[in-house]
């Protein structure tokens, strides 16, 4: 892999003829073309219906198919305290939301009707598996994934755009789609306040290391944040399978004010948990290898 | 040469000048210019190192039976760079009794009795109190009432403490836990009634419930460079000043989050610039002519906006008779780069870099004339902090740092 990874390296350092570069090898020739040609493709259909008559053209076979998930590695970890070149609005009133959901777009005014607003939010949404099974039950509602990896997000929008294609006519899947953004630092630039009734947490990276809790996506300081986006009676869930991390997000949701527990009962009942204990591909990994998986959900409560 | 003033304070009725030099706090008449007290921060250059090398030598006998070798202190090497041990904020209390200031040396908060009316000179400034804090505090401010204190540091938190003088007299360590926090270095922290406004390097401007820290009531979305000034009206508390990396200020009404009024400064820094301003090497445009400017500081004081932009010779002064609009009053200019101001009553006190006897003025704040020149040439010319070679002068100039380049 460090090999590929080299071989990658030079290959970008060389002219446009690095693809003939007979130093790379043939894996790493697919992946490079295979992301030329995806990256082109999501150009013209990532912010578009996919219904439009104009873009039949477009809708290949090589759209259609889901991506494969082996040309989108890269490392784990990204840090989120970095000045990242990433897009993020001035304030919420500055983004396009239509760009994400063109299918609900009212015909009348051109625009996404004002009770069209995004609902439901997976911070560190990873491959998007939770996204792709959430859509279907809440058809209605608009849910959106925030990934920080930029391979990971390329790899959710392009399936994104497969189901769309492949779903064509139904408007399926047209109610979820991924922005890369840094979650940690500008959360309240993409949502209003009180805008959310869901915010999920899966499988987070537990950043062992005593020094980069700092780093943690459940903190005293971010929870106050989350709770300015959610509003009262919005839920945050929550799963890991490493306990640390879990007995660490309960104990300090457990501790915020404006948290409390949702009872065993209530936990049980809630099909998102069900929903996501299965979709996400670690929770396909802990499953295969039949590891444990920790969940906690806690209700937004109104200011004391 | 005389190191210029890097940050300065006039106490309310402008009787007294408070001057932070490198790693020293002076204090100075403005009725003749003596210097009256002065504060040394004794934590030596190599503190962090020595703090350091203590740590070692604990972690190596808690894993190791019998006597440990001591490891050496790294002595920096040619070409390292150098160490500053600022003395960065100052703030008096309400009753002006205690100074409070920060250090890089410990990234401490110190709390300075002061008692200048003492014989004996060595004891007008007596350490109250020393927290050192695990990141450097970036900003702090005092509650109304002198209660409490709220600092902010380089990581994004805020932390209270107390300032009730039975509190302060004993040992404490600096408070673990947050009361509030952002992801990103904080600039600014201020107490506007009920609640605290911080601002931080990634644009945000925040709002948070005091002290219901928990609860954040509102975002004031508008800069699209960093924030590095907050400042309240005085004669309405209800109206916030904002300003930083972009050439333009905010006025907002906190409580409501409405934007009042965006006052655009272009055409008033554009005569202002100088080679000074380009931006970095590799940062640079095609032409090579880039420039950024940054405000350094904002002061509101009778009906009047002072802007000063960061390493110019001059200070701008808008009327501030109401929010619908401000126009251009005056701009003061200076011979020499103006480091920091402060105003007290009708004078407005200048700190310049200048190395020889031209480092401070004061104007007056209604004629925008240069007054008492020989008091200012007498302050100058009484401060004790020098220096001989370039190397041991401190960096002037720190808000421009705080723009955000583009990583990945």
């Amino acid at each position: 892999m460090s090999s590929d990874i080299q071989e990658s390296k030079k290959s970008k350092r060389s002219n446009t003829a690095s693809l003939d570069d007979i130093y790379i090898s043939e894996e790493t020739r697919k992946r490079l073309l295979y992301r030329k040609e995806k990256e082109q493709k999501r150009k013209v259909l990532k912010h578009v219906r996919i219904d439009d008559k104009e873009l039949e053209k477009e809708i290949d076979k090589g759209v259609t198919e889901l991506p494969k998930k082996r040309f989108y590695r890269q490392r784990a970890h990204s840090n989120p305290f970095s000045d990242h070149q990433l897009e993020y609005p001035k304030s919420p009133r500055h983004m396009d939301w239509a760009r994400f959901y063109p299918d609900f777009i009212s015909k009348d005014s051109g625009t996404l009707p004002t009770d069209k607003r995004v609902e439901i939010a997976d911070i560190g949404c990873g491959f998007g598996g939770l996204l792709v099974d959430l859509s279907p039950e809440f058809p209605e509602t608009l849910i959106l994934g925030m990934e920080i990896r930029v391979q990971v997000t390329n790899y959710v929008e392009d399936k994104i755009i497969a189901l769309r294609a492949q779903h064509k006519g139904t408007g399926k899947y047209s109610n979820i789609n991924v922005i890369r953004g840094n979650a940690m630092k500008f959360l309240p630039n993409f949502f209003e306040k009180s805008q959310l009734k869901k915010m999920f947490f899966c499988f987070p990276d537990p950043h062992f290391k005593q020094r980069k809790h700092k780093a943690r996506i459940i903190t005293n300081t971010l929870l106050s944040e989350y709770a300015y986006v959610l509003r009262v009676g919005g839920i945050i869930y929550t799963i890991s399978d490493v306990l640390d991390l879990h007995e660490w997000m309960k104990s300090h949701l457990n501790e915020h004010p404006l948290f409390e527990r949702l009872t065993e009962l209530e936990e049980k009942e809630d099909k998102c948990v069900q929903i996501m204990t299965h979709s996400t591909e670690e929770g396909k990994k802990v499953e295969r290898n039949k590891g444990s998986k920790f969940i906690a959900c806690y209700r937004r409560i109104p200011d004391l | 040469m005389k190191h210029p003033f890097q940050l300065i304070l006039a106490n309310r009725e402008g009787s007294l000048l408070f001057a932070s030099t490198k790693n020293v706090v002076q204090v100075f008449s403005t009725e003749n210019g003596q210097l009256i007290a002065k504060w040394i921060d004794p934590i030596d250059t190599f503190h962090t190192l020595k703090k350091q090398q203590k740590e070692k030598i604990q972690a190596l006998k808690e894993k190791t039976e019998g006597p440990v070798k001591i490891p050496k202190i790294p002595v920096p090497g040619k070409g390292a760079p150098p160490i500053f041990n600022y003395i960065r904020n100052m703030h008096l209390t309400g009753d002006e009794s205690k100074l409070i200031v920060t250090t890089d040396s410990d990234k401490a908060v110190v709390i300075l009795e002061l008692n200048l009316d003492n014989s004996d000179f060595e004891s007008r400034i007596v350490v109250l109190s020393r927290q050192a804090f695990a990141k450097r505090p970036c900003a702090i401010s005092i509650k109304e009432d002198d209660s409490r204190l709220v600092v902010a540091d380089k990581f994004g938190d805020v932390y209270d403490v107390s300032l009730d003088k039975n509190f302060l007299t004993l040992e404490q360590q600096a408070p673990k836990k947050s009361i509030l926090g952002h992801v990103s270095m904080l600039t600014n922290v201020i107490f506007a009634k009920n609640h605290i406004i911080t601002s931080d390097r990634d644009e945000h401007i925040r709002v948070t419930q005091y002290p219901k820290t928990y609860i954040i009531e509102r975002y004031l979305f508008g800069h699209s460079q960093f924030v590095s000034c907050l400042k309240l009206c005085p004669w309405n508390e209800d109206i916030l000043i904002s300003g930083g990396g972009d050439d333009f200020i905010n006025i907002w009404n906190w409580t409501t989050g409405d934007l009042l009024f965006h006052l655009d400064l272009t055409s008033y820094v554009q005569p202002l610039i100088t080679d000074r301003h380009l931006a970095p090497m590799r940062f640079q445009n095609k032409e090579g002519n880039l420039t950024e400017t940054n405000v350094s500081e904002l002061l509101v004081h009778d009906h009047k906006l002072f802007v000063l932009i960061e390493c110019t010779s001059a200070v701008l002064i808008f009327d501030f008779q109401s929010t619908d609009n401000l126009p251009l009053l005056h701009v003061i200019k200076t011979q020499s780069p103006v480091v920091h101001i402060s105003i007290a009553l009708s004078k407005l006190y200048v700190a310049l870099e200048d190395y020889t006897i031209d480092g401070f003025e004061i104007f007056d704040t209604n004629t925008f004339q240069p007054v008492l020149e020989d008091v200012s040439k007498n302050i100058y010319s009484n401060s004790t902090v020098e220096f001989e070679s370039t190397t041991e002068q401190y960096p002037l100039y720190h808000v421009a740092q705080l723009r955000k380049r583009g990583e990945h």
